[in-house]
């Protein structure tokens, strides 16, 4: 053992290299706030004009000089990570870091065996819980009978859980004469093509493969019956997909849920182009609802 | 005259313990040839290979030009704001894709489980359509042309195909069936790869697997691993992958057999696979598959990647990004970041279980797979030296650790000798290491120690003959 120890000893003092640091690119600046007087970058000991993408030395010194302004730096030759810096952290001298070498890597394993501190490292032993088919359910239509305007239109619809392939019908309540009846389709939402929807109370039924199915029921009003736009959103000069976004989490919080699904066919037109209609389709879709305003 | 004596008495006592030492050491090197191929040599062969990877970790690529990598990362973080989803969401990853097609990547690899669509109960989410509508329609090229155009097409793109573990133990593994299936099938520059590695006794990840032999339906087919795929598709640019296509061709029939089941070679240039300088054969070997990682995870506090020279300019072999900052502010991230690179995408987060052990520490799967490619590209496959070498080397240790033991005690002939076979091998070894050639040097610091031991058991053997007639008296 004594023998072993003394050839480490041997080894470790007599084994020794580096990388000297050179001028070396260490990053750039990504942006900045207010002006370029608002920052100093020296370099050197000389200033350098501070300007987007400005490529940063090894040693270059950054200071802010104003109180609420930050400056947003590149530096790639770390771990490549994003740094923001401000005035009350001082000034930041960038460092290119040391490339390692053998012999860097020779050092640090023989004194490795020396080192006091003892590493932690923790695992969890599990699996992970979730998964399986969650039940079939359509919860645009959870709450009461969903309303939507009545005449010739679009009529888009969701649903959640089971296993595809599914099967929809929609159908009056009165005459039973099926709108709407749709096969093997393999999303869990559908948009129907132009159809005339007249007044009255209609029934929604969805399939899935291995036959469960769930029902949901709406009415088709006329227009005057639906709640008038808030005057503060109609009259906005907002762009129509924010605007209309907006009037559909507004009616969606109408009637106790009554109107969620009239918001539904409102958003799902702007959700592909519109990311915020995206969410809030999404959100409807999994049950969940606007807030309702005090009456 | 008693001068004379002694000398020659002294002469004939150091011939006889050197001639002891040599037979000694012959008999601990017929022990170690008889071992060869063991468990036991290849786990020592193991250790001292560990060890010598880890010290040229994080060190500046041996040859060049070597590939530079992006490592495109849902980190912790990343997985934290896209709140912590069971699946990786598939818009952010198409958008994630976008972003390094958009910025000219040489290669994408996506290490992400494709095999499950992204809606409830397996159903496909619009996402997932999206995803197969971009693959689809990416520049399509007309049929018979992929084999023979000069690289200059769309950047290729590599996803993971993922596998089940037969049921039956002598069965091939099975492939699962993926949504994007037809895609790759019509798409040019879609492939898929089999991300699997050999895991060792004691866990740890060192070595690749050249490709996984599959039977799904009944069906033989060979997946060629992510790191062949890429060193075929970027030394071979001008038949992309033709020539890869040919050699895994015969072992098609063979997949739906047990697993050890191959073609018979008679020819050794049938059993290698060359790519540009690279030369693999086909014959698993305990050596030739080790990964020569030196492409640590995470890098110490004052540590920088090395730099590369990319069209005169030093930069650095490797980028790591967070797979959020790409999302959140794509005009924040330097396109070129991705110009020239393989981009991998993939996963550090811990709920995403792709962390495994490695001689570097723990390592995402990204990071062994960036290791599997760098190494393959670098140093093909590990080599041992010609035999003769081998053999003069033993030769020469087993003399000068025989008269070294015969002239000093125990302890000093362990350290002399020890220092002596470290100055010479390890030396030595460092620098055939980086040419992708593999000298033991273990094996003989083993026969040194084994040698002290019995100088011990031979220096008390002889003061116990030199104290028994004292205690006689």
């Amino acid at each position: 053992m004594a023998s072993l120890v003394a050839l480490a000893a041997l080894i470790v003092f007599g084994w020794s290299c580096a990388e000297a640091g050179t001028g070396l690119v260490v990053g750039r600046v990504e942006g900045f706030e207010g002006g370029p007087a608002d920052y100093r970058v020296l370099r050197d000991g000389r200033p350098i004009p501070v300007d987007f993408f400005l490529e940063l030395f090894d040693g270059d010194e950054i200071s802010v000089l104003h109180d609420s302004h930050r400056i947003r730096l590149d530096l790639y030759y770390g771990d490549g990570r994003l740094v923001e810096w401000g005035k009350r952290q001082g000034p930041l001298v960038v460092r290119a870091g040391a490339v390692p070498t053998v012999g860097m890597n020779f050092r640090r394993w023989a004194w490795s065996w020396f080192a006091q501190a003892r590493e932690e490292n923790s695992i969890s032993v599990h699996v992970r819980g979730a998964g399986g088919v969650v039940p079939l359910s359509l919860p645009l239509l959870s709450e009461r009978p969903g309303r939507v305007i009545a005449g010739t239109r679009t009529l888009a619809l969701a649903w959640y859980g089971g296993r595809p392939p599914y099967q929809v019908r929609v159908y009056q309540v009165d005459t039973q004469s099926p709108m709407l009846s749709l096969e093997k389709i393999g999303e869990v939402r559908v948009r129907s093509g132009s159809i005339a929807l007249p007044q009255g109370a209609y029934v929604v039924e969805v399939r899935d493969a291995d036959g469960s199915q769930v029902s949901g029921r709406f009415e088709a009003l006329l227009k005057d019956q639906v709640p008038a736009d808030p005057a503060e959103l109609s009259q906005s000069r907002l762009p129509d997909p924010v605007r209309n976004t907006m009037v559909a989490v507004w009616l969606a919080s109408r009637g106790n849920g009554a109107w969620v699904l009239e918001a539904y066919q409102r958003v799902v037109p702007l959700a592909a182009s519109y990311y915020p209609a995206g969410l809030l389709r999404d959100t409807l879709e999994q049950g969940e609802r606007p807030a309702s305003p005090p009456e | 005259m008693t001068r004379r004596t002694l000398r020659i008495h002294w002469r004939s006592r150091f011939v006889r313990r050197v001639a002891a030492n040599v037979i000694v050491g012959l008999g601990l090197e017929f022990i170690f040839l008889l071992l060869q191929g063991s468990h036991l040599a290849d786990f020592l062969e193991d250790l001292s290979l560990d060890w010598m990877i880890q010290m040229h970790s994080g060190t500046p690529p041996a040859r060049s030009p070597a590939i530079p990598f992006t490592v495109v990362d849902i980190d912790e973080e990343t997985y934290r704001k896209w709140g912590e989803p069971l699946l990786i969401p598939r818009d952010k990853l198409l958008r994630l894709v976008q972003f390094a097609i958009a910025g000219r990547a040489a290669l994408v690899v996506v290490d992400v489980d494709l095999s499950r669509p992204a809606g409830v109960g397996g159903a496909q989410e619009s996402v997932d359509v999206a995803l197969v509508d971009y693959f689809e329609r990416r520049s399509p090229l007309p049929e018979g042309v992929l084999d023979t155009r000069k690289g200059s097409g769309p950047t290729p793109i590599i996803l993971v195909r993922t596998f089940r573990v037969p049921l039956s133990a002598a069965a091939s593994s099975e492939p699962k069936d993926s949504f994007l299936d037809q895609a790759v099938s019509i798409a040019p520059d879609l492939y898929w790869a089999a991300p699997l590695f050999q895991l060792d006794r004691d866990f740890v990840v060192r070595r690749w697997r050249l490709w996984e032999a599959t039977c799904g339906n009944k069906h033989g087919d060979v997946v060629p691993s992510i790191q062949l795929l890429v060193a075929t598709l970027l030394l071979k640019p001008q038949n992309r992958t033709g020539g890869l296509e040919g050699v895994l061709a015969p072992f098609r029939h063979f997949a739906c057999g047990t697993r050890s089941a191959r073609p018979d070679h008679d020819s050794t240039a049938a059993n290698q696979l060359r790519l540009g300088r690279v030369v693999l054969n086909v014959d698993e070997s305990h050596l030739e598959r080790r990964i020569l990682y030196s492409i640590p995870w995470k890098l110490g506090p004052t540590d920088a990647r090395p730099r590369i020279d990319i069209d005169g300019r030093p930069m650095p072999l490797l980028f790591q990004i967070p797979a959020h900052q790409i999302i959140d502010a794509p005009e924040g991230v330097a396109k070129d970041k991705m110009l020239g690179r393989v981009v991998v995408i993939g996963g550090s987060f811990l709920d995403g279980r792709d962390i495994y052990a490695t001689p570097l520490g723990p390592m995402p799967g990204t990071f062994i797979i960036i290791n599997a490619i760098h190494s393959l590209v670098q140093y093909g496959e590990l080599q041992r030296p010609p035999r003769w070498v081998t053999g003069v080397v033993t030769a020469l240790v087993i003399v000068v650790v025989s008269v070294v033991f015969a002239m000093f005690t125990s302890f000093a002939g362990t350290v002399i000798a020890g220092v002596i076979i470290i100055l010479l091998l390890l030396p030595i070894s460092f620098w055939l290491f980086q040419a992708g050639v593999w000298f033991e040097f273990a094996i003989p610091l083993t026969g040194v120690l084994l040698h002290h031991l019995y100088a011990d058991v031979e220096e008390a053997r002889r003061r116990g003959l030199r104290a028994a007639p004292d205690r006689q008296g």
